[in-house]
């Protein structure tokens, strides 16, 4: 209120306090795990899956595919496999409901919109088959292959867009090494190698963790 | 108390740790002895069980909503004797003494879960079956027949009567009290897998909004895989939508996992981090397995008769308990079958119509759950798998409004049958009219002990620390039922 009823003002003070800067690791916190297992006094930041529709706006965003106008009317079921439209567009109903966004946990409207956060198997299926990822995964190694052909720099920069994060030296060494072994499979060609790549990092548990 | 997560100090939190570490040195003292105490004896299970086990697997199923008591496994004659009568004028006024009703602990303020007077007939005939002649109703004939298999527990008691009690009668605790590790994921959590192609905890059917998660503290990784059983359409993305080479796929498989594992260094003790390794590498190998266990074409004719596969009403739940026994087969440990969760109450919520309701239900239930018994029999599997039909509560003998009944949670009856346990025998019984369970009287989680005993487990070895259970969590093993 003193700021105008700045909607700035809150968010700043939110994402620069000391709790919301917290990292999310426990490595050498062992004493206030065994004070207070629960988190209850934010000693650190619980990690957070992404919700369902944010997984899949995310790989079509860095796949440069997401169409990002607003309104218009709802993606019916039959067209949603296609469509690149933001998620939030999509219909949904209690018969019909669409089999990527439901594996990642849908807010449901009998549990007032309360979203749990399950790791089920059923995701690691979606993430590493569905033709979403496949496709998206192709489109962002080409971008990425536009702009350098030097494995090292492919790999920190796939790391930086895909995880945000930079890769550390054994990250790097284990990502050579399966760029190799992918090199060695007859099939593969250069593109398909790295849109390989690519696929791993968006399986990465990072990638629909915030932490 | 403080709380160090950051790698530079300013002065101004120095001094407010400071100040607000002076009402914390007690505590911090009692806390830190106590976790020391812990810390010297704890290690995490290591997938053995604690004693010989007499059973190996548990197909654990479960009527959402509260089936009558009296209409299923103990039947009331009185109810009809007396009928119209309320309690008060009948001669069992005693049932509504305000001290025996006090283990009541949380009262909804909606128009259900209250004291329901007047009497209500039953609504089904009832009568004895097999050597045992123990007796069943009327909607259900055959697993009537089946019950010299059986072990009945008509002395079962709750503190709830509101369908939080589902969850609790999965893990203990209503959900007010928090959200506690169910059963399965206990056993999840206590004992290795016997089949690394299959998770060893799978949940069939919709689950209510109350009951959807398992592992809670113990971590996602304990939680049910959920599995459909469409022969058609066995796993979404099943397998990959666009080419993809096998030999790249395990490539890329491998890497995932290492730079995961890799990620754990530096996060340790994240729970879904390890759920999520564990799921990459199960989905892998269920891309094969699953489908495998949802393709009925090779049970014979007499096998899907026998489960009412070739019947409208039980088909659904018949498909699921054929898959939950070809599960077992590959040594899934832990099975949990919901039927009826579809509906945030439960389908045998019968607070009116309880007949209609009751019909509809048993019809789809009945015969699957006794081809289940027998199918299990032939093939020499019952004596090590633990089977349980159990329900969140019971139904009043009083009626609500002018055909139903209210939940009620003074008594109520839940059977287990195979994995080592006695065979046609009744434990425990409820009065006349089916109020209160008045002998051998036994809380939820001493279905748990039971359960637990005979796989082999202790529960009170598999606690963690910073998780003190209570004696009612860990609940009584029901000796006079295991053989």
């Amino acid at each position: 209120m003193e700021n105008g009823w700045s909607m700035k003002h809150l968010h700043r003070l939110i994402v620069t306090s000391r709790t919301y800067r917290m990292s999310s690791s426990v490595a050498g916190l062992e004493k206030n795990q065994a004070v207070d297992i629960d988190n209850q006094h934010w000693w650190r930041r619980e990690p957070n899956r992404i919700e369902s529709q944010v997984v899949r706006d995310a790989i079509l965003t860095l796949a440069g595919t997401l169409d990002s106008s607003m309104g218009g009317p709802s993606v019916p079921m039959d067209k949603q496999e296609q469509s690149t439209r933001r998620s939030l567009y999509f219909n949904h109903s209690g018969l019909q409901r669409n089999s990527f966004l439901t594996v990642f946990d849908e807010a449901v409207v009998e549990e007032c919109y309360r979203r749990a956060q399950s790791i089920v198997p059923q995701q690691a299926l979606a993430l590493s088959n569905s033709g979403l990822v496949l496709d998206a995964s192709a489109k962002i190694a080409d971008q990425l292959s536009n702009t350098t052909e030097n494995d090292l720099e492919f790999i920190e920069r796939a790391f930086r867009l895909v995880l945000c994060n930079t890769p550390d030296s054994f990250e790097i060494k284990t990502s050579q090494e399966a760029l190799a072994a992918w090199r060695a499979v007859p099939e593969n060609t250069e593109e398909s190698v790295r849109a390989q790549f690519v696929w791993a990092l968006l399986n990465h548990n990072d990638f629909v963790t915030l932490r | 108390m403080s709380f160090e997560n950051s790698k530079d100090i300013t002065r101004r939190q120095c001094l407010f740790n400071m100040g607000a570490g002076l009402t914390g040195i007690a505590m911090n003292a009692m806390l830190a002895r106590e976790s020391q105490a812990e810390e010297t004896e704890w290690k995490p299970p290591v997938g053995l069980p604690h004693a010989t086990p007499k059973a190996k697997n548990v197909i654990w199923l479960f009527m959402n909503g509260g089936v009558s008591h009296m209409e299923s496994f103990d039947p009331k004659p009185m109810l009809s004797k007396y009928a119209g009568m309320t309690i008060a004028e009948s001669p069992f006024k005693d049932a509504q003494d305000p001290k025996r009703l006090a283990i009541e602990r949380l009262r909804v303020p909606d128009a259900n879960g209250l004291q329901r007077n007047e009497l209500y007939p039953l609504q089904v005939g009832f009568k004895q079956y097999g050597q045992s002649g123990i007796e069943v109703s009327d909607w259900f004939p055959h697993i009537g027949q089946q019950v010299d298999k059986l072990a009945v527990v008509r002395s079962m008691w709750t503190t709830d009567s509101n369908h939080g009690a589902q969850a609790q009668f999965h893990s203990g605790r209503h959900m007010n009290d928090g959200a506690f590790p169910t059963l399965g994921a206990w056993v999840n959590y206590g004992l290795g897998t016997l089949n690394e192609n299959l998770p060893q905890f799978v949940s069939i059917g919709s689950r209510p909004q109350s009951n959807r998660r398992d592992g809670h503290y113990l971590g996602p990784a304990y939680d049910a895989v959920p599995l459909r059983t469409d022969p058609e359409n066995p796993l979404n993305f099943g397998k990959a939508e666009r080419p993809f080479l096998h030999e790249a796929q395990s490539i890329g498989m491998d890497l995932i996992h290492q730079l995961n594992e890799h990620r754990g260094e530096q996060y340790p003790d994240d729970p879904a981090l390890m759920a999520r390794i564990k799921s990459y590498e199960l989905a892998f190998r269920m891309q094969q397995s699953v489908p495998d266990v949802m393709d009925f074409s090779k049970e014979s004719a007499a096998t899907h008769a026998l489960y009412g596969l070739d019947k409208k009403p039980c088909q659904t739940f018949g498909r699921q308990l054929l898959a939950a026994r070809r599960l077992v087969e590959r040594g899934v440990r832990f099975i949990q079958i919901q039927h009826g969760g579809e509906t945030a109450s439960g389908a045998w919520d019968a607070h009116g119509k309880l007949k209609d309701n009751h019909t509809k239900n048993s019809l789809a239930v009945d015969q699957p759950v006794a081809g289940l018994l027998q199918d299990l029999e032939q093939r020499g599997m019952l004596d090590e798998t633990l089977v349980v039909f159990a329900t969140e509560f019971g139904r009043t003998p009083g009626s609500q409004g002018a055909d139903g009944r209210d939940h009620h949670i003074f008594g109520f009856s839940v059977w287990m049958a195979g994995g080592g346990l006695k065979r046609g025998v009744v434990h425990g019984a409820t009065d006349e009219i089916g109020f209160h369970a008045v002998e051998n009287r036994h809380y939820v989680t001493d279905i748990h002990a039971t359960i637990l005993k005979q796989l082999g487990l202790d529960s009170r070895k598999l606690e963690i620390p910073g998780r003190k259970r209570l004696n009612i969590d860990h609940g009584k093993a029901i000796e006079d039922i295991i053989a």
